[in-house]
């Protein structure tokens, strides 16, 4: 078992491409840690250095303790599944699950023993003796999940590893991961495109942009502050609501109606600043009666979400979702109030919360300003 | 377009009959696969309407007129040589005689022929299977990770020695191996003198057609290496195995269809290769009296055609067997 630490990590590709820019984590012994982020933002190439499968340009890797920024990647025990499997056409499944057993000197018999197991809790039994060209993506992938699983190992590197599986193999396989990696206590770095899966999985979690973190912590802080507004209007099955306002006599001017500032951001509010409002549809109440702080406009979209509706309001340019128990009509008046206690607000110019100290450079400049 | 027509056979076993807990709607799944297979059973049809059986016919048919007259007959015509005592000038030029299969009896019993067998064999394994697929690999492999100008000038030098005429690299290869003023021996410190070619002439057509030929096998395994995919290598190196490993549990196994593939090709063009004869005439004493410079020697030089004829459909034959075993191979689980 290991603690995985990273500092000041940079990964500069020959072409140019920035692929890691200067990251700084550590993940905790034991822990099911979540890297989410658009695709290119560099998740992949992480995972890559983590396994010594690509040298990073600078800083350093620990494990355990252990600078291994150095070492092959067959000296640093651990497992990883890849984005695109990896499963040798040349081998049944069985070979192909116990072939990092076989590379160990494990005797067949034992061997195929733990590939039967591995592959019987991802229901693969059926499929021991077929080819990975036999199979369709959902079991590839699984037989590739279970080659990570067979034998034991300090660390578990996923790369989207149920992406190709239907909604319910999903649930399953997730409910599955979940819990042996709670049994084997294995640290895991998990990388996704579902943040579903990385809410329900994750003991904590990064949001990644462009070669760097944007935001790490536990998953329900990430959806409930999201401390920027790139991460704010990544996270989430329905997009926040990021209404551009400006700070005006005590309250928020968003297009022509007037919201409250929240009571958590007043003191970091002047008048006359230029902020954005974000709000969650699920936090926002729609009302059908006219109300002094809410948005006021006219219902453009309804879509069903299963128990409730996602309802668009529209008032000119801006547009703000909400959710409701009911279908309110489409063209009919209403009025969204955007739930003071969830509502947070970003500075307009670099897009973190108005509560945020500053990056340096901005900052120095306030101060020799001032 | 009748799309009913198309052939839905093959669609069975590829469709997602997978038993696994696949489970869900398998019902509607099978619904939507159907269409694209429908659809494109329905263009072959289509375009088989078009042109026709009898059109598809005549397309084909010059072709296989010209493997007629270029293949088939000429092979026809050794095996009737072969069963005759023709000669190249005199009687039995103008009136052969049907001698039946003494010309195949007699060489069996020719010492000479069945040290050319011997000395093709060795010159096929030496300088086809370990020589020119074998530096093949190896060179596409020492250069797989390599880029820039040191691989391409590497890959312009072995990929000219595969272009220039045979006859061209001939001389050049007397020039370097030639005893008094050959370059090789200027380049041996010391007395020198060595007559390569008549002190190893073996070793000589063997290092020579090595590297003449070694190029093909570059390209082709160099070509076998790039296609495979890099995550393959590196589930491979993650669990701990050895270059020797992800050699023999990854690479081979994935481009075992190249190998064959130039296997086949590499030995039956050096089977047939008369190219040695430039170097080494077939000497000193038969040494490098290779199956082609042997038949030479008997049917144009001795103009003993009958035997030659036959001698050439034995190397027929032999060439068939080989390939047939290599294709035996291919087809076997791939
Ligand atoms: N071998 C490489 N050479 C050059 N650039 C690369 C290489 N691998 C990745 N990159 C670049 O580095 C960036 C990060 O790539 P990476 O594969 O880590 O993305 P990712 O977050 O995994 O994306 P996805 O979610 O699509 O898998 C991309 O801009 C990509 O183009
Ligand atoms: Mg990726």
């Amino acid at each position: 078992m290991a603690e995985v630490t990273i500092s000041a990590l940079v990964k500069v590709f020959p072409n140019g491409a920035r692929a890691a820019d200067g990251l700084d984590l550590t993940i905790r012994d034991g822990e099911f840690f979540a890297l989410l982020g658009p695709s290119g933002c560099g998740k992949t190439t992480l995972l890559r250095m983590l396994a010594g499968l690509e040298t990073p340009t600078g800083g350093t890797i620990t494990l355990g303790g252990q600078d291994v920024t150095r070492l092959p990647p067959g000296k640093r025990d651990l497992a990883m599944v890849f984005q695109d499997y990896a499963l040798y056409p040349h081998m049944t499944v069985t070979d192909n699950i116990a072939y990092p057993l076989k590379v160990r000197k494990v005797a067949k018999d034992e061997r195929h023993a733990k590939a039967r197991e591995a592959a019987g809790s991802l229901q693969l039994e059926e499929l021991m003796e077929r080819r990975p060209g036999q199979l369709s993506g959902g079991q590839q992938q699984r037989v590739a999940l279970a080659r990570a699983l067979a034998y034991p190992t300090e660390l578990f590197l996923f790369d989207e590893p149920l992406s190709n599986l239907d909604a319910r193999l999903r649930l399953e396989a997730r409910t599955f991961l979940k819990r042996l990696q709670t049994d084997l206590g294995v640290t895991t770095v998990y990388v996704t495109h579902d943040q579903s899966e990385a809410l329900a999985l994750a003991d904590r979690m990064a949001v990644m942009d462009a070669g760097r973190f944007r935001q790490v912590g536990a998953p329900l802080e990430v959806y409930q502050r999201p401390s920027s507004r790139f991460v704010a209007s990544f996270i989430g099955s329905v997009p926040m609501n990021l209404l551009p306002a400006t700070v005006a006599d005590g309250g928020l001017r968003v297009g022509s109606n007037r919201v409250p500032v929240p009571a958590h951001a007043r003191e970091h509010v002047a008048a006359g600043d230029e902020v954005v409002v974000g709000a969650r549809p699920e936090y926002a109440e729609l009302l059908a009666e006219p109300a002094d702080d809410a948005l006021a406009g006219t219902v453009a979209v309804v879509e069903l979400l299963g128990t409730e509706y996602l309802v668009t309001v529209e008032d000119g340019d801006l547009s703000v979702q909400a959710t409701a128990p009911e279908d309110p009509g489409i063209g009919s008046r209403a009025w969204v109030r955007l739930g003071e206690r969830h509502t947070l607000l970003y500075r307009a110019d670099d897009g973190e919360l108005v509560d945020a100290p500053r990056a340096a450079s901005a900052r120095d400049q306030m101060v020799a300003a001032g | 377009m009748s799309a009913g027509a198309g052939p839905k056979a093959p669609q069975t076993p590829a469709g997602g009959g997978a038993g696994g807990g696949a489970g869900a709607a398998p019902a509607s799944q099978d619904a939507s696969d159907d269409a694209p297979a429908a659809a494109a059973g329905g263009q072959e049809t289509a375009g088989a309407v078009v042109l026709g059986r009898g059109g598809a016919s005549a397309f084909v048919a010059p072709a296989l007129g010209l493997v007629g007259v270029f293949l088939i007959f000429p092979a026809l015509w050794t095996l009737y040589l072969g069963l005759t005592n023709a000669r190249l000038t005199g009687l039995a030029a103008a009136e052969p005689q049907f001698v039946g299969l003494s010309n195949f009896v007699r060489a069996l019993t020719d010492p000479l022929f069945r040290n050319s067998l011997k000395v093709t064999a060795i010159f096929v394994v030496g300088s086809a299977v370990v020589g020119q697929t074998g530096l093949g690999f190896l060179l596409a492999w020492s250069l797989r990770g390599w880029r820039g100008p040191v691989r391409s000038a590497i890959e312009v030098l072995v990929i000219l020695a595969w272009i220039i005429p045979g006859s061209v690299v001939a001389f050049l290869w007397i020039a370097l191996l030639d005893g008094r003023s050959g370059t090789l021996n200027t380049l041996i410190p010391g007395d020198g003198g060595i007559e390569w070619l008549l002190r190893y002439p073996m070793a000589s057509i063997i290092v020579f057609n090595t590297w003449r030929g070694a190029a093909f096998s570059m390209l082709l395994f160099g070509a076998a290496l790039a296609s495979l995919p890099p995550s393959h290598l590196e589930t491979a190196r993650l669990a701990g195995a050895s270059a020797w490993q992800q050699l023999r549990d990854v690479i081979l196994p994935s481009i075992r269809g190249h190998i064959l593939t130039a296997l086949l090709l590499i030995s039956l063009w050096t089977f047939n290769l008369f190219t040695p004869y430039l170097l080494t005439r077939g000497g000193p004493n038969f040494q490098t009296e290779v199956l082609p410079i042997y038949i030479y020697r008997v049917a144009i030089s001795s103009g003993q055609l009958g035997y030659g004829a036959a001698i050439s459909a034995i190397m027929l034959a032999i060439n068939l067997v080989v390939a047939l075993v290599y294709l035996n191979v291919l087809k076997d689980k791939t």
